[in-house]
C-alpha cells in the first residue's frame, strides 16, 4: 500500500523530518528469486511511504506528522484501516515411507498419485481471492555414507532454497527428496530439515501486493539403507523416520522464508 | 543413459542426422522438447543448454519435476558419433562408483502444465561431460516415472566448443 501525505508549509519553510506511525506487522516489500530471497524493511522517513500489512489486523491506525525547520511540527494526520487476509487457515500434512526407488534413498514415491514422502494439504477458507504459493526451504541437509573399501564420509551440509521460487502453486503439493545410492556403498543415510512456507498473494501480478506468511511446516525425516551382496539396499526401518502416516503441525506465522543460495549451489562436498 | 551413449557411439553421424527429423514430438506425444544453447563457448567457462518442455497437448499434463539433470537424459557425442567421457559428477550420476561418493539430491514434486505451457530447465553440460575443444551433439530425453507419458526426444543440437 503507498501512503502518501500532503502538506502546506507555510513559505520560507521546509519539512526537517516525516514522522510516520504505522501499526500491525509491515514490511517494505518482497524480493523473491530462485537465488535469493529478502524481506525489504520499510521506509519511513519520506513523505510518502510503500508499506505492505502482512498479518490481519482490524482498526489499525496510521497517524503521520511533519517537523520543520524552525522546529515546530504539523498537528498529527490519521487514518484507520482494516487489514483483512484467509483465515483461518488450514493445512493439514501426510507422511509416507522410506524406501529404495529407482536407485535413490526416497522419502516416498515420487510418481504422480503415488504416495509421497510429505503431502501438504490447504483447505482455503471461502471468500477469499488470489492465490496461494508453497515456498520451501532446506535448512540441513546431510548424508552419512560408507563405501564397500570400509571408508565413512559425511556430505553436506546442503542447505538454501529448495529447486525454485515459488516451489510449486498445486495444492496439495508433496516432495519426495532423494539422494543416489552410492554404487559401491554399503551403507547411507540422510537426513533433513526442511520447512515449507505457505504464502498468499491477494493480487498476483499487481504492483500493489505481495506474498504474505501465512505460517509453515517444520518436518525432519531421516532415512537408513544398508546393502548386502544378496538383496541389494534395502530400508532400515529402525533407523529411518518419521513412521508412515505421521502428522505434523502448521504454525501460523508472520516469517518470511528467506534465503541467499540456491540449495543446488550450496550441497557441500563428502569428506 | 549409459545405454543412450553407446546408441549414439555406434551410429554413424547421418543416422543422428536423420534421428533429428524424428525427434521432438511423436504425435501421440503430450509434449515437445526443444533445446538451445548460445551459438559457442569456450573451454573453462560453464556450457549450458536451455531445455524447454511444452504441452501441447489440449488438456493438463502432470510432470514430475526434478532437478534438471535428474529429468531428463543428456547424450552427448562428438560430431562423429564418438563418445565422450563423464566427470566424476557426470559417473555418480550415471551410476557408477565413486570415491569420495558425490550425493547427488533431489526433491521432485509434482507440475501440472496447462496446454502450451512451458517449463524451462537449464544443464550445465561441463559438470556432467569432460569437453574438450571441438564440435558436439547434444539431445536429452525426457525422464519418465511411469508409462503414463510416452519418451520424448529434444531436437539433436549441434554445439561447438572454443579453445581459449
Amino acid at each position: 500500500m503507498a501512503l502518501t501525505s500532503q502538506s502546506n508549509i507555510p513559505g520560507g519553510l521546509a519539512i526537517t523530518g516525516n514522522n510516520w506511525t504505522i501499526p500491525g506487522t509491515i514490511v517494505g516489500g518482497y524480493n523473491a528469486s530462485d537465488n535469493t530471497g529478502s524481506v525489504v524493511p520499510p521506509i519511513l522517513t519520506n513523505p510518502s511511504a510503500t508499506i505492505y500489512w502482512i498479518q490481519a489486523t482490524q482498526n489499525l491506525q496510521v497517524q503521520y506528522s511533519y517537523c520543520m525547520v524552525n522546529g515546530k511540527c504539523s498537528p498529527t494526520a490519521a487514518a484507520t484501516f482494516n487489514v483483512d487476509g484467509p483465515n483461518p487457515i488450514v493445512v493439514t500434512t501426510t507422511t509416507g515411507t522410506w524406501q529404495v526407488f529407482n536407485g535413490r534413498l526416497s522419502y516416498g514415491d515420487p510418481t504422480p498419485s503415488a504416495t509421497h514422502g510429505i503431502l501438504f494439504t490447504l483447505t482455503p477458507p471461502p471468500g477469499y481471492t488470489g492465490s496461494y504459493q508453497w515456498v520451501q526451504l532446506i535448512n540441513n541437509q546431510i548424508e552419512h555414507v560408507t563405501l564397500q573399501d570400509g571408508s565413512s564420509y559425511a556430505c553436506g551440509p546442503a542447505s538454501g532454497l529448495d529447486t525454485q521460487y515459488p516451489y510449486s502453486t498445486s495444492n496439495p503439493t508433496g516432495d519426495s527428496p532423494s539422494v543416489g545410492l552410492a554404487s559401491n556403498g554399503t551403507y547411507e543415510q540422510e537426513s533433513i530439515d526442511a520447512t515449507m512456507y505457505l504464502m498468499w498473494d491477494p493480487s498476483p501480478g499487481s504492483q500493489s501486493s505481495i506474498p504474505v506468511p501465512l505460517g509453515h511446516v517444520d518436518w525432519t525425516p531421516t532415512g537408513t539403507a544398508n546393502y548386502d551382496s544378496a538383496n541389494g539396499w534395502s530400508i532400515d526401518n529402525n533407523n529411518s523416520s518419521p513412521p508412515s502416516g505421521s502428522t505434523l503441525n502448521f504454525q501460523n506465522s508472520t516469517t518470511y522464508p528467506t534465503w541467499a543460495v540456491n540449495v543446488v549451489n550450496n550441497e557441500g562436498d563428502c569428506q | 543413459m549409459r545405454g543412450l551413449n553407446v546408441r549414439f557411439a555406434s551410429w554413424p553421424f547421418m543416422l543422428v542426422a536423420l534421428a533429428a527429423l524424428l525427434a521432438q514430438a511423436p504425435p501421440s506425444s503430450p509434449y515437445s522438447l526443444t533445446i538451445s544453447a548460445r551459438t559457442g563457448a569456450a573451454v573453462g567457462t560453464a556450457v549450458t543448454v536451455q531445455i524447454t518442455l511444452e504441452n501441447i497437448s489440449p488438456g493438463d499434463v502432470t510432470f514430475v519435476k526434478s532437478r534438471a539433470e535428474l529429468s531428463y537424459d543428456v547424450a552427448v557425442v562428438t560430431a562423429l558419433g564418438a563418445p565422450v567421457m563423464l566427470t566424476p559428477y557426470g559417473r555418480s550420476l550415471h551410476g557408477q562408483p565413486t570415491t569420495p561418493p558425490i550425493m547427488i539430491r533431489d526433491s521432485p514434486h509434482e507440475v501440472t502444465l496447462k496446454p502450451h505451457q512451458k517449463i524451462v530447465d537449464t544443464i550445465a553440460l561441463n559438470k556432467i561431460y569432460q569437453l574438450a575443444p571441438g564440435d558436439y551433439i547434444v539431445q536429452v530425453h525426457k525422464r519418465q516415472l511411469n508409462n503414463a507419458v510416452p519418451n520424448v526426444a529434444s531436437n539433436p543440437l549441434k554445439l561447438t566448443i572454443a579453445s581459449n
